[in-house]
């Protein structure tokens, strides 16, 4: 089982691999992985809403 | 065209913002139950066909339930139903945090979680955006349909990490509570069902100023439906269901076996994850980048050669030596992996207009899930009998190339509104 065509769940072995590497990459603990994806979770729909009021304000 | 254009950002690209935010959190969260396998197993002794068994009941279920919900999209419009989906998959989630059976766990997930997900799909964000574009249509719903690999590679290993500092009881509760917090507000303030309801016009354009001559703008194309059961007189529904029914068999065929098969060639699981997590970044790529191209020389030309690459990547699968198969598969069959979403959506709303588009993409949706659900059984059938995967993988490679040559035949300019000749309309903006 992998992930990402439509419906159809992540393989364990493939998603350890994932950690591994990230791991590797990052070089960072797991509560800094943790708080520095959940950074970038939080800023999209911040970005998003943002935008938004923005665009609304400018048009009056 | 006698268009203008309004001034600042044109909303339809909040829609795909927006759309793109809801798919990568529910499609992200979903697909990242792989990392709960191992966990929940361990807590209630498992086995992993349990929990495959609730992956399969959930990919026929979302599958069955698709056309279904597309009717209620084509009823009620795509953001009241996007907001129950999201709604209701994150309260899913947050309930698979206090799982305690095995079939709680395939009522949950299996079932209701997967029903919702037809209403927070990718299918659902594209019939959104393919109202707010024409022109652009493609490359709207390629970028709204790369959040489903986005979500992915965002969402997977911040879950994984999770469970690993908390529990998995917690992460899915955190998980849920993510969704209802953060998807809801974006999707309850910034979607818009279509730019007519802001007295705004596809692609943003704009009636000409006042005092000036009639809009043109281009008829309903001639297979243009009020009743979806209409569609099936024609030649492109069938054309459409063929080719993503294939579309389905030749990716979940691979989701399922293409770990087990480079393990079995003697490859180590690292390298056949390494594989596969290269696929999976193609996707984002290889959707993002289809859909211009779409846009300026037809969706039909492209979704046949999409198919078409996605044939020569089995076949260069099966005859390339060592790893340089796995690799190219990779590259090229990833690339191909969900770059045939905006361009069979697109064609969908081109060719049989908007009205009924979410109740004829969840139809062509089915299609895929079945062939989808027939290419996971016939690679394990075929694997058991022959003692490999050669015959599947060839099956999916002619599978595809047909896949191709059918989606070449579609007579895109012929009936797609994109090459109706313009006309004068009396009908400014907004109603």
């Amino acid at each position: 089982m992998v992930p990402l065509h439509h419906e159809a769940p992540g393989d364990p072995t493939l998603l350890r691999w994932v950690q591994d590497r990230l791991d590797h990459l990052i070089g960072l603990e797991a509560e800094g992985v943790v708080i520095l994806i959940g950074l970038v979770l939080l800023a999209i729909p911040a970005g998003i809403l943002a935008a938004y009021v923005w665009q609304r304000r400018s048009a009056g | 065209m006698d268009t203008t254009r309004r001034s600042g950002i044109f909303y339809g690209w909040f829609i795909v913002a927006a759309s793109f935010f809801v798919i990568m959190m529910t499609m992200g969260a979903r697909n990242g139950v792989g990392v709960f396998v191992l966990p929940m197993s361990d807590e209630f002794s498992w086995s992993r066909s349990s929990i495959s068994f609730a992956a399969a009941l959930g990919i026929l279920l979302n599958g069955v339930s698709q056309p279904v919900l597309g009717n209620l999209y084509d009823r009620v419009g795509g953001r009241k139903l996007i907001l129950w989906g999201a709604t209701v998959i994150g309260v899913t989630a947050l309930l698979l945090a206090f799982t305690f059976h095995i079939a709680y766990f395939i009522f949950i997930f299996g079932i209701v979680m997967a029903v919702a997900m037809s209403a927070g799909s990718i299918t659902t964000g594209a019939v959104i955006v393919s109202k707010w574009f024409q022109r652009k249509r493609a490359t709207a719903i390629g970028i709204t349909a790369a959040g489903a690999s986005v979500g992915g590679l965002i969402l997977v290993p911040f879950t994984t990490y999770l469970i690993e500092i908390l529990d998995w009881r917690l992460s899915w509760a955190i998980l849920g509570g993510m969704i209802l917090v953060l998807v809801i507000p974006v999707a309850f303030f910034v979607l818009r069902n279509t730019p007519q309801e802001m007295g705004l016009l596809p692609d943003g354009d704009e009636a000409s100023s006042a005092g000036g001559p009639q809009r043109l703008e281009r008829p309903p194309g001639p297979l243009e439906v009020d009743q979806w059961r209409h569609a099936f007189r024609s030649w492109p529904m069938w054309q459409l269901c063929a080719t993503y029914f294939v579309c389905g068999f030749t990716t979940l065929i691979m989701a399922f076996h293409f770990v087990p098969n480079a393990v079995e060639k003697g490859f180590s699981p690292a390298t056949a994850a390494t594989a596969f997590g290269l696929l999976s970044a193609m996707n984002t790529i290889g959707v993002i980048a289809v859909g211009p191209f779409a846009d300026r020389l037809g969706n039909k030309t492209l979704l046949g050669t999409v198919y078409a690459f996605r044939g020569l990547a089995y076949v260069l699968l099966l005859l390339l030596p060592g790893q340089w198969g796995l690799w190219v598969f990779a590259i090229v069959g990833g690339a191909s992996w969900i770059a045939t979403v905006p361009l069979t959506t697109g064609l969908t709303a081109d060719i049989y207009g908007l009205k009924k588009v979410g109740t004829l993409s969840g139809m062509i949706f089915l299609s895929h899930q079945i062939g989808g659900s027939i290419g996971i059984q016939f690679g394990g059938i075929m694997r058991d009998i022959t003692g490999n995967y050669d015959v599947p993988f060839a099956a999916s490679a002619v599978l595809l190339f047909l896949a191709a040559m059918t989606a070449f035949l579609i007579q895109e300019r012929r009936y797609s509104v994109r090459y109706q000749p313009v006309q004068p309309s009396p009908s400014p903006a907004g109603g």
